[in-house]
């Protein structure tokens, strides 16, 4: 019967595609090992800095003899919650996590304190459960740091607006650090604190263009983190206001190359992700040899503008000129 | 002569296989935590895919179910952390009442969702695109665009806010005691399972059900022979809305804070989890159990490609790849069945 043949033999093409698929996967996996091993769930993997700090946290896992497994939430608070729960249930010695919502991220993370997991988070903090070391920039103090920049240049005068992520504590940290340095100047005023959804570039030049509709009279913009900087630049350059300055934060390649090229990007803060991450893992590591870590370890942040850039090109040594 | 009847097998194969393969590769996949902790994931999607099915056997479809999730997650956990509510009821009644809340949101907007499309004739899809929008943005409006939950430290009615927060969170994050397993089975699976046999109880033994396909496999001839059309379609929408509404209720309560932008993308979950469960896009066919099927197929992949440690980017192409398999898998069984029959009547007639 030669139907049945054909449609039997094209179900197990099915099959054995499936188990192809499934395959590499599934080698890929390392035998199961004596090293301590380390959950990390980061809020995307879609985003230089994550990778960064990836990178980061992967070379001192490598050095120190942790196993990591690495996942993200991608945005998705209840995907993040169970990739904390699949943690648990794997029994991992210790979780890392950068919380999607330091809020919401709670829950999950006094599930992993009553199965006794210690957990760790990175760059942004969570609003309670037990945290056994918070890793991350001092945001506040590089939020100063560009506010300051920017009332220099500005001359102590001018109107801004602000590319908020107002659900991100690591931001409301920023932008708070941010206005304490412009409140010294009276003669600057912050005119609009517009919400970036997820602080994507489109977004944000989406808003940007909508701000400088509104603003005519607008000067500088603050961009609380790169992709916003790089949306108010886009947008900046498509109405041709050569004369609006902006200032960003993170420092990442594309940024630094716009603040070189002398555009309206002046500065950036730079936070040294591949810093955060060789700190936590190392946090972890000496809090599962039995040390005492403190609840907060700070990375500083820096300043790169023209000049730095300048100077890292000569071959001097600084990403970023080191703060305090 | 006894048809073979493969087409109902297909996906469930597809899982059966997924999971032993699963099984053989991952380490701790077959523990009883980890299977509890599976089916915790899939009760979201799987509570909103029943209300999907529902939409898509009138050949409709319901764009909105991911944004309902926000929009009435943030009623939720505004209602439960309101210290009006909280003086008048206290934790456990704020709890009841968010929960009213939260499902009475949901099946509001499905109510304009199906009103729209039974009386004003406008195409499903251009409906709940137009609520899907206004949904997410209500949800940002209401919050400020700040999940709603966990209080400050400094708010003066911190002790009573945590105490309905975890009043709420006894139903979304619970676990009912349960002899071998050492974590106890989660509620929200349980309430999944309850839904889940509830619809499928509907859709098949009552006279609704079967109008709700009657709808869908030929809207004329069942306004003809005395269906309510419009009446129906609308129903099945307060249905979707509804179940989207629970699955926020029993977010809220696992998470401990209602987010506005929680559920996003949760409506194209839900529709991929209704078709792998072999719901038929064009109407007329679906079933609860492939509801489920569907939903557990998609929280299978996820949980093995999460522990395999697979990356996200890797995650999402293997997923798509997988899903698009598993259907075709369903349409080559669906087409044997087809030639078997056909071929099983030649014989009756030849011989």
């Amino acid at each position: 019967m030669p139907q049945p043949s054909a449609v039997s033999r094209s179900r197990w093409a099915a099959v054995v595609a499936l188990a192809v698929l499934l395959a590499p996967t599934g080698c890929a996996r390392r035998a199961a090992s004596t090293r301590p091993q380390i959950g990390v769930t980061l809020l995307t993997e879609a985003h230089v800095f994550y990778q960064d700090l990836q990178r980061g946290m992967r070379a001192e896992a490598d050095s120190l003899g942790l196993d990591l497994h690495v996942v993200a939430g991608e945005w998705d608070l209840a995907r993040q919650t169970s990739q904390v729960e699949n943690f648990i249930t794997q029994k991992m010695n210790a979780i890392i996590i950068a919380p999607v919502d330091s809020r919401g991220i709670v829950s999950a993370i006094e599930e992993a304190n009553r199965a006794k997991i210690p957990v760790f988070t990175v760059d942004i903090a969570s609003a309670g459960g037990h945290v056994v070391s918070h890793i991350a920039s001092d945001n506040e103090q590089g939020g100063e740091l560009v506010g300051e920049y920017l009332a220099k240049l500005l001359h102590g005068k001018g109107n801004i607006a602000i590319l908020d992520q107002p659900t991100l504590t690591s931001v409301i940290d920023r932008v708070r650090g941010f206005r304490e340095a412009i409140a010294k100047y009276p003669g600057i005023h912050i005119v609009a604190d517009a919400a970036v959804d997820r602080g994507l570039r489109d977004v944000a030049k989406n808003k940007t263009d909508n701000l400088l509709q509104a603003h005519p009279d607008l000067n500088a913009i603050f961009g609380s983190n790169d992709d916003c900087a790089l949306g108010a630049l886009a947008s900046v350059r498509a109405a041709g206001k050569r004369n609006v300055l902006i200032v960003g934060f993170d420092a990442t390649p594309e940024a630094r190359a716009a603040i070189a090229g002398g555009g309206p990007l002046k500065a950036d803060a730079i936070q040294h992700p591949t810093t955060i991450g060789r700190q936590a893992i190392l946090t972890v590591y000496r809090y599962l040899h039995g040390d005492t870590v403190p609840p907060f370890v700070a990375v500083p942040v820096g300043i790169v503008d023209r000049g730095t850039l300048a100077q890292q090109a000569l071959g001097h040594d600084t990403s970023g000129t080191p703060a305090h | 002569m006894r048809a073979p009847r493969l087409a109902r097998f297909g996906v469930p194969l597809v899982l059966a296989g997924l999971v032993v393969v699963s099984g053989i590769l991952i380490p701790g996949f077959m523990s009883r935590s980890n299977l509890t902790t599976i089916l915790l994931h899939v009760s979201i999607n799987g509570i909103i895919t029943l209300g999907a099915v529902y939409v898509i056997i009138t050949a409709g479809i319901d764009l909105s179910v991911g944004s309902i999730v926000g929009f009435a997650g943030v009623l939720t956990a505004a209602t439960l952390t309101s210290g009006a509510v909280l003086h008048l009821l206290g934790p456990v009644g704020a709890a009841v009442l968010a929960g009213v809340v939260g499902v009475a949101a949901g099946a509001a907007v499905g109510l304009l969702n199906g009103g729209v499309v039974a009386w004003l004739g406008v195409a499903p899809f251009i409906v709940t695109l137009a609520t899907m929008t206004a949904a997410r943005g209500a949800a940002r409006l209401v919050t400020g665009g700040i999940p709603v939950g966990y209080p400050d430290p400094s708010d003066p009615m911190q002790a009573q806010k945590i105490a309905a927060l975890n009043a709420l969170h006894t139903v979304g994050g619970g676990r009912l005691p349960m002899p071998g397993l050492p974590t106890g089975f989660p509620v929200p699976a349980l309430v999944m399972l309850a839904i889940v046999a509830l619809g499928g109880f509907v859709l098949v033994r009552t006279r609704f059900g079967r109008h709700v396909y009657a709808v869908g496999g030929n809207e004329e001839a069942s306004r003809l022979s005395g269906v309510a059309v419009g009446r129906v379609k609308l129903a099945t929408y307060v249905i979707s809305g509804a179940c989207a509404g629970v699955a926020a209720v029993l977010l809220v309560g696992q998470l401990r804070s209602g987010g506005p932008d929680a559920g996003m993308l949760y409506e194209l979950n839900a529709i991929a989890a209704a078709v792998i469960g072999g719901t038929s896009l064009f109407g007329g066919i679906g079933t609860a159990w492939g509801a489920l099927t569907g939903a557990l197929l998609i929280g299978v992949l996820n949980n093995g490609l999460d522990l395999l440690g697979v990356p996200s980017f890797w995650q999402e192409i293997a997923k798509g790849v997988i899903i698009l398999l598993a259907v075709l898998f369903d349409v080559w069984m669906k087409k044997a069945d087809a030639r078997r029959r056909a071929q099983a009547g030649r014989a009756a007639a030849g011989g």
